[in-house]
């Protein structure tokens, strides 16, 4: 097979799976992951991994997990670098690195097809296994970041969709493993985002005036710092991509991103540690919101006087909703306080650590503390 | 009163009769900051107007439906596609429950036509001014406004002795639904009880379908991000 693939079970930070597969290269070059991800790759007949193999496969996945979790030894403890393991009969995990992670995959697809997938245990065992028959069987190579335990329960809720209705449920509610499969739209929508063009971080670094060798690398550094907004969209899709609400006329990064970025990390499941990939960001800064029509931010500039005086005025002005990206350039201010308030609205039980500094943000805002909806179910 | 009203001259109240089924989206677990500022519409924030103090209050619907659009979809508009994009996060601990009043409530009607009983002798001219500027607290995501028509009832009520429960004024996204906000003073027990149906956890597929079907209403597809 010209060009041969892995199947590949990824299971995003926040929970979601995504079925796929990766020729040699991309597998490798796969090793810029978002923190908190793991991946799976096999070799399979087809190259991808069939409807009908998908339940064998994540039962092997996570079987996998669990000793990923519990075989501390076998790790080098906490790395900014993905760890790469091959598994063995699905008995025995072993740590590899570098150009091994390449050889064990090519060695796998150059064993004879009786014995893929087949078991690579780390550069000498894929020497012995290519000599010798004696092979073990079912190898995974697979590439994880800390933590695992959303991913862990994320198979637990794809394994538990055969179960009655309250358990999956339950399941699902721990993951939103089900949203995948219940909302394709959320795909198209994420694909129409992206056909917009968001410069890369090649692009961007050498905007920010990098030479083109260090621009990646720049654009790495100015994501972690919380100056950039970044999402991910796939290695064979341009990496990481940056919106363009961020950026200003003449092309530099606008000063008010950092503290709109705080601002998001508040809302519940939009820190960056839960939305490694960004697109539950991106999916917030281009939702149409009712609080930045043009009506709604006059009224919250003018006092209640003003707009008593003559509310034909503001009447007449449009009260179409607009997106948070559509906003900011024009008025960070308002996109950040919608960020605030939209913190405050679900900041409960999901975040009861952060309750006591959203009581004081709310307090401190009490006479403006009016944007948003009804949403409180007390007053 | 010292200074014009803008929204009413007098206060006028309906009964809203006892077990009459009404909704809201709650939490499922205690708020761990049970002295929440008010917010919201027609919320009493205290600071307006010097008689009106602070008070809680408790929104419901007069539908299931209407209940999730005022807590979940209240801000979120639909894209050209007439796409609703929903994060997941905001239906996370969130419980549609159903309650109804263990008393008969006197309630402040601000849904039309029975809204011009506030303000009856007003010139055509001023009349439509009240009218705008109602429409304009009752309908804009900006809820300043409405708090402060919410302090302005208040205190006309505290002026002419004419004691009220709560308001309940069309929901702006779903006009199906009135919404009502009934005030619960301190040291007051509160004059709902739960009722049948139970809880629905709106982050299970159960949960989902109520959500689809409140969009469904206004012919949009909800999508979850």
């Amino acid at each position: 097979m010209a060009n041969p693939r892995f199947g590949m079970l990824a299971i995003a930070a926040d929970g979601r799976i995504y079925w796929g597969s990766r020729t040699v290269d991309e597998l490798v070059s796969d090793a810029d992951l978002p923190r908190g991800s793991v991946r799976f790759f096999a070799v399979t007949p087809h190259g991808d991994i069939g409807d009908d193999e998908r339940k064998p496969f994540a039962q092997r996945a996570e079987r996998l997990l669990r000793k990923l979790e519990a075989g501390d030894s076998t790790r080098h403890g906490r790395e900014a670098a993905p760890q790469w393991f091959l598994a063995e009969s699905d008995q025995r995990l072993r740590a590899i690195h570098g150009p091994s992670v390449a050889a064990a995959a090519k060695a796998i697809l150059d064993m004879p097809p009786a014995f893929r997938p087949a078991h690579v245990v780390g550069r000498a065992s894929v020497q012995y296994a290519v000599r010798s028959s004696a092979v073990l069987r079912g190898g995974i190579i697979i590439a994880a970041h800390d933590p695992l335990a959303t991913a862990k329960a994320s198979l637990d809720a794809l394994l538990a969709q055969a179960d009655p209705p309250a358990e999956a449920d339950q399941a699902r509610r721990a993951t939103g493993a089900f949203l995948e499969a219940a909302d394709p739209e959320a795909g198209t929508m994420r694909a129409e985002l992206l056909r917009q063009g968001w410069p890369d971080s090649r692009a961007v670094g050498e905007r920010l005036g990098s030479a083109p060798g260090g621009a990646e690398a720049r654009a790495s550094r100015a994501r972690k710092d919380g100056t950039l907004f970044g999402v991910w969209a796939g290695r064979t899709h341009g990496g990481f991509v940056h919106p363009s609400f961020q950026f200003t006329a003449s092309g530099g990064l606008d000063p008010h991103v950092p503290e709109l970025l705080s601002a998001l990390a508040t809302i519940p499941g939009l820190s960056p540690d839960e939305d490694a990939s960004g697109w539950e960001r991106a999916f917030w800064l281009h939702q149409y919101r009712g609080p930045l029509s043009v009506r709604s931010l006059a009224m919250r500039a003018a006092r209640p006087e003003a707009v008593n005086a003559d509310p034909e005025r503001f009447l007449a002005q449009s009260d179409a909703a607009r997106q948070p990206a559509e906003v900011f350039r024009d008025d960070p201010a308002a996109v950040i306080h919608l960020a605030r308030s939209d913190a405050a609205e679900r900041t409960r039980t999901v975040n009861p650590a952060a309750a006591p500094a959203t009581q004081a943000e709310t307090q401190a805002d009490v006479p403006s503390a009016r944007a948003g909806g009804d949403t409180d179910a007390d007053a | 009163m010292p200074t014009p009203n803008p929204y009413l001259d007098r206060v006028v109240t309906q009964p809203l009769a006892a077990a009459t089924p009404l909704y809201r989206v709650d939490w499922d677990t205690p708020d761990p900051v049970p002295q929440r500022p008010p917010t919201g519409r027609c919320a009493l924030v205290g600071g307006l107007l010097p008689q009106v103090p602070p008070c809680r209050g408790t929104y419901l619907a007069s539908t299931p439906q209407g209940a999730i659009w005022e807590a979940i979809l209240q801000s979120i508009f639909p894209d050209a596609q007439q796409r609703l994009a929903v994060a997941l996060t905001a239906l996370t601990h969130r419980i549609l429950v159903a309650q109804s009043p263990i008393r008969t409530l006197d309630l402040v009607d601000l849904t039309l036509p029975a809204r011009h009983n506030l303000y009856l002798n007003r010139d055509p001219a001023a009349a439509h001014a009240t009218d705008t500027r109602w429409s304009l607290a009752l309908t804009d995501q900006d809820h300043l406004l409405s708090q402060t028509a919410a302090a302005w009832v208040s205190a006309v009520a505290q002026a002419n002795q004419t004691p009220y429960d709560e308001l309940v004024w069309t929901s702006a996204r779903d006009q199906s639904a009135q919404i009502y906000l009934i005030y619960v003073h301190a040291g007051s027990p509160s004059p709902l009880r739960s009722v049948v149906p139970a809880p629905v956890a709106l982050d299970s597929a159960a949960g989902e379908r109520l959500v689809r079907d409140a969009a469904a209403v206004g012919h949009d597809t909800v999508v979850f991000v």
